[in-house]
């Protein structure tokens, strides 16, 4: 790119008048970058020296619909141009509802860091472990619905992304095929977080990096054998051990409690935000050889996990169960670090009685607030 | 701790620099306000001169930038007060106007002020269709009709809005 010179005293020159025929390419592109790429495009109709201006530019904004024109029929995704697969200069790169991600040769984005695949229809299950591995600096990755209907597994291979978001709807998976899987293979991942988690179908290999989970279960399917699924609970939440802040949460009953299953322990874990079943918690902290029909016992062993480490414990939902009242109060007493608990949506009328009772409750804690909020919104709440 | 004390007086006392316009306007600029242009800033550097002449940017430009140049220089006014004064700044300018000062901004490289009028120029060319753009940055059109209908087939779907308009 040519810049203009400035010129100092002494050298007196003549107004130049059509200085603004030639704005430099930058210029040019800078300002192209604050509009859709498909504007972009368009200008290189302007002129010979606009054919590939639009290429310079360092963002790419294409959004949904876009590609829904008479001229590509509707029937199929709209196949992305091949040369935007080998941008040496393309950072953030989001795209929506489109196909045409070659399965081999032809991928090498050096300076993308930001990539996300909203609804995108992959082809082949090489697509995007072909895609990722040509991605060498990718941090951040976004795979929100997946287009195809017939994939066998999808493979999430980066050695360098730090945050990965995926959610894949239960629509995505009433695929023919039952064997059906997703593998995440991220040994630097710091952030995970699965919307729409379908355990029994999904595996992930160590997240020694892992610091902060959110994972939202999938509704319990009826194919599956009821044991058979709360053991891939387990597995799953196993490979989140390590993990310093974890947000669970389900919409379902889906553990098995009748059988005595391999516990996970988070020896890093300061903060749980959990709305879900409540037996799950007990499942999280508790030993091996414990009795899960005596809760009481069970609970006078998770102080090994409770007292050193936790330092915040959200509850979204209280039914006012009287074991729900034994889980608050173990945790109160044992938990010597705890800074702040939150209980949100007492399911109660009585809900002063319900806080008097807990705040009644002898804490472990000096330090230790808890706060009461009767709305999901998490506005008004008691102090002490 | 003493030397740093003696040395508040010297720097605070103002230096100050003559800019001249392409149509010979002088402007009389702090050279705080002046070093906020990494382009002055490296001949202020090289030479001793206290005059620079700047031959691509006109009178009326050349104001404006300086005066956007003062406003950032004076450490009295807060952080917000400046960002309002940006937003004010090219409001209401025209199209025409925006295009000689980001061309200014671009050669003298004051980048916070390149950024504001380069988005502000893309909010106006928002939603407008290309002729505008040619009429507006008066390109002339060097393709052959056989080439434009090549780059209209090939690359239809950025198009594809207008012919939604005749339908």
């Amino acid at each position: 790119m040519e810049r203009k010179r400035i010129k100092a005293s002494g050298e007196q020159n003549k107004p130049s008048i059509d200085i603004l025929s030639d704005l430099p390419d930058d210029v040019i592109c800078h300002i192209l970058s604050f509009l859709p790429t498909k504007f972009s495009v368009a200008t290189s109709i302007l002129a010979k020296r606009w054919r590939l201006l639009w290429t310079h530019v360092p963002n790419i904004d294409i959004a949904n619909g876009d590609f829904t024109d008479k001229n590509h029929a509707r029937k199929s995704s709209h196949v992305l141009p091949q040369c935007l697969f080998t941008c040496k200069t393309v950072v953030n790169l989001t795209i929506h509802n489109c196909a045409g991600i070659p399965s081999s040769g032809g991928i090498y984005l050096p300076s993308l860091k930001k990539l996300g695949l909203y609804y995108v229809k992959y082809g082949t299950d090489e697509a995007i472990l072909h895609l990722l591995s040509g991605c060498p600096m990718l941090e951040e990755l976004i795979i929100d619905e997946i287009a195809d209907q017939d994939l066998g597994c999808f493979n999430i291979s980066s050695p360098t992304i730090k945050s990965l978001e995926v959610n894949f709807p239960c629509e995505s998976f009433e695929f023919d095929n039952p064997d059906y899987r997703v593998k995440i293979n991220a040994p630097a991942l710091r952030y995970l977080k699965v919307y729409d988690c379908s355990c029994e179908q999904m595996s992930l290999s160590p997240l020694t990096s892992l610091i902060e989970a959110e994972i939202h279960f999938k509704y319990y399917s009826l194919e599956v054998d009821y044991s058979i699924y709360t053991r891939c609970v387990f597995k799953f939440l196993d490979s989140l051990c390590n993990v310093k802040c974890l947000k669970l949460s389900s919409s379902d009953e889906f553990i098995d409690f009748s059988k005595p299953d391999p516990y996970v322990r988070f020896q890093n874990l300061t903060e749980l935000e959990l709305s879900a079943d409540w037996r799950l918690l007990v499942k999280f902290l508790e030993c091996a050889d414990n009795d899960p029909k005596n809760p009481m016992e069970t609970m006078e062993k998770w102080r090994a996990c409770l007292l050193y480490s936790l330092t915040t414990v959200i509850i979204d939902g209280f039914g006012c169960t009287e074991q729900e009242f034994n889980i608050v109060r173990f945790i109160l007493r044992n938990a010597r670090v705890l800074k702040r608990m939150e209980i949100h949506r007492i399911g109660s009328k009585e809900k002063f009685d319900v806080v008097e009772k807990i705040l009644l409750f002898n804490r472990g804690s000096k330090e230790c607030e808890i706060a009461f909020c009767y709305d999901c919104r998490r506005h008004a709440r008691f102090r002490q | 701790m003493v030397t740093t004390d003696e040395k508040g007086p010297l720097t605070a006392k103002k230096k100050s620099v003559i800019i001249r316009s392409c149509d010979g306007d002088e402007f009389l600029v702090s050279e705080s306000a002046a070093v906020l242009s990494t382009s002055l800033k490296k001949i202020l550097e090289e030479k001793e001169d206290r005059l620079i002449h700047l031959s691509d940017i006109d009178n009326k430009t050349l104001a404006m930038v300086i005066a956007y140049l003062s406003t950032h220089a004076d450490d009295g006014l807060s952080d917000d007060l400046k960002r309002s004064f940006d937003q004010e700044f090219v409001s209401g300018k025209e199209f025409d106007v925006l295009k000689y000062l980001v061309l200014a901004t671009d050669t003298l490289q004051v980048t916070c002020l390149c950024y504001t009028v380069a988005k502000k120029m893309a909010d106006i060319m928002k939603n407008k269709l290309v002729e505008w753009v040619r009429r507006e940055f008066d390109i002339q059109n060097d393709y052959t009709p056989e080439a434009e209908a090549e780059i209209r087939r090939l690359d239809a779907w950025a198009w594809d809005d207008r012919q939604l308009e005749d339908d």
